[in-house]
């Protein structure tokens, strides 16, 4: 084989292994775009697990001992700002504090573990509850739910939903409030109610 | 052959090099698997609680 032929021969060689070389990397280029988009349906070998984590960092709305006052049918007490006590001589006291601790937006439920018939009793007990956001941003109110409204307390509903509650430090905490009545012959002595906050991660 | 030959032998050389490297390099990727990121995860805190003392007795019938 004289020179010629050998330059020719390697040449040969190095465009055939360039061609391949381009028609793999153009497979692998697209392959992995697919991967990197979620556009194509494949079973993965690793789960990355999204922690929900949330918690009550002021758990207890605690309005002391009281009555309602002398001449007056009922009381009427709100955890709304820095709370308030008309017609009974109870402590003020503000709303709950729930904060998403964890590493992920979450979708909310909270839940009451009682309605106003059988937490507060009497003729005319009512029991309201609220959710707002404590720090801005913190909760996207689901459809049919409004921020800062209050909406009776039920246990047969599914009562409040933030769409996304997010876990963004700057915007992690929202409030809930509560606004009930006391008639004066409502039940007597230690009265409460459990809340419950249900958070799945997004 | 020549100088200039040689060259050309040695940049050939060097081409079929880098183009089995740029296949043993595309062929790796082909089988790297990207994991998905899977979201589960669920919290319950039924630590909220409000509680309230009402003086007196309770009427017969009350509540």
């Amino acid at each position: 084989m004289n020179d010629s032929n050998l330059l020719l021969g390697l040449a040969v060689i190095a465009v055939v292994v360039s061609v391949i070389a381009a028609g793999f990397t153009y497979l692998s280029i697209a392959s992995l775009t697919t991967k990197i988009s979620g556009l194509a349906i494949g079973t993965a070998n690793l789960t990355v697990e999204t922690q929900a984590s949330i918690n009550f960092t002021t758990a207890v709305v605690n309005w002391g001992s009281g009555k309602v006052n002398d001449g007056q049918t009922q009381a009427h007490l709100s955890t709304v700002g820095a709370g308030s006590v008309s017609n009974g001589n109870w402590t003020a006291a503000t709303g709950l504090i729930l904060e998403n601790n964890g590493n992920s937006n979450v979708s909310l439920n909270i839940t009451v573990g009682k309605n106003a018939s059988n937490f507060i009793g009497g003729t005319g007990s009512l029991y309201f509850i609220n959710v707002s956001d404590n720090e801005v941003g913190a909760c996207t109110n689901a459809s049919g739910f409004a921020l800062g409204l209050f909406y009776s307390a039920n246990t047969s509903n599914t009562l409040l939903n933030c769409n996304s509650f997010r876990f963004d430090e700057a915007a992690d905490a929202i409030r809930i409030d509560f606004n009930i009545t006391i008639p004066e012959n409502s039940l007597k002595g230690a009265l409460g109610d459990i809340i419950t906050a249900t958070a799945t991660a997004l | 052959m020549d100088k200039t030959q040689k060259i050309v032998t040695v940049l050939l050389i060097l081409a079929i090099l880098f183009s089995a490297t740029s296949i043993f390099i595309s062929v790796s990727i082909s089988k790297l698997d990207i994991p998905d990121k899977v979201v589960s995860g669920r919290s319950v805190d039924n630590g909220g609680g409000i509680m309230i003392y009402v003086e007196g007795e309770n009427e017969e019938g009350s509540g």
